[in-house]
């Protein structure tokens, strides 16, 4: 994989307006519409992430929004509504993937659903190159065991804090540590196997 | 202060990622040693790239985004047949009595028949 040109971390994006999420909350079914349209790719992906199946991502994506519509009143502003509805997701994801004893191997056409709407300025190679990368990432947080998979996604792709992760999914924080721990050490493992990119 | 082993160091790279300082002795041996510091250079960026997922998304399959929309839709819909039942638990629990009064009552009749006729 090409090595990254920075390492600045990007930070959670605010992708609905506080009034929307006021008129969600009063019940107005075209704002409901609206936030769903600017918010549900991210969090099927989140889902898909974390269950590496495109059906039960699925299920979980609507398991989610189900709560966040039920548990809407209870949204007081303190954080993101994005970061909020990433933890409703991540939640609901974790519950599905827990309630799912026998798992689906993943598909291969899974894996090519993930589409890189990353921002990549440039030209078109550089676009390329990016898509490709995103693609070798996608595919060593996917090859992941799925306990490893979680917690990295979660921290590293959502930034959810130890404390957080290991609340979700019901571990101690030094369980939560260890995953995460391990988690990166596979992916650069596979990533760089010849040791350091430059 | 005796220096650290790059064994010792290693270890805890991916850890110390996350953590904005770390101790004088780690700072020590990574100022010495490019291959640790190199190392830590590619779990610093390999973060990075995991975060930019974020951004990355799939496509999700067609018919979800009309479920999701229609939740509130079908929530309030349910809201309303638990509250109907509760509200009306009384009626319903005696139709319920009656229907399995009326089926065990017809099980018996029927089976005394069987009887009588055996």
């Amino acid at each position: 994989m090409r090595r990254p040109t920075h390492d600045r971390s990007v930070p959670a994006r605010e992708l609905v307006p506080a009034d929307l999420v006021e008129r969600c909350k009063r019940g107005d079914q075209a704002a409901w519409k609206e936030l769903v349209e600017l918010t549900h790719r991210e969090v099927y992906t989140l889902c898909l992430r974390i269950l590496n199946d495109p059906s039960d991502a699925a299920e979980a994506t609507q398991d989610a929004y189900l709560k966040a519509w039920r548990g809407l009143a209870g949204f007081r502003g303190d954080a993101q509504f994005t970061t909020w509805l990433y933890r409703v997701a991540s939640n609901a994801a974790i519950s599905k993937h827990r309630s799912r004893r026998r798992r689906r191997a993943y598909e291969v056409g899974a894996e090519d659903e993930l589409l890189s709407a990353m921002p990549a300025a440039g030209s078109v190679e550089g676009t390329a190159e990016v898509r490709r990368d995103v693609r070798e990432l996608e595919s060593a947080i996917s090859a992941l065991p799925d306990h490893y998979r979680s917690a990295v996604v979660l921290r590293d792709v959502y930034g959810l804090s130890i404390e957080e992760i290991a609340n979700e999914l019901k571990i101690s924080e030094t369980a939560a540590k260890v995953r995460v721990h391990r988690a990166r050490k596979k992916l650069k493992e596979t990533l760089y196997p010849d040791g350091e990119a430059r | 202060m005796s220096d650290l082993h790059c064994e010792d160091v290693r270890t805890s790279l991916p850890e110390l990622v996350d953590e904005p300082g770390m101790s004088l002795a780690v700072r020590r041996h990574l100022s010495r040693c490019p291959e640790c510091a190199g190392e830590l250079e590619t779990y610093r960026s390999l973060r990075a790239a995991t975060a930019r997922l974020a951004t990355a998304t799939a496509a999700p399959p067609p018919g979800l985004v009309d479920a999701l929309v229609a939740i509130p839709a079908e929530a309030t819909r349910l809201e309303q047949v638990r509250s109907h039942v509760t509200r009306h638990r009384g009626r319903y629990a005696t139709g319920l009595a009656i229907a399995l009064g009326a089926t065990g009552a017809a099980l018996w009749r029927s089976r005394r028949r069987g009887l009588a006729a055996a």
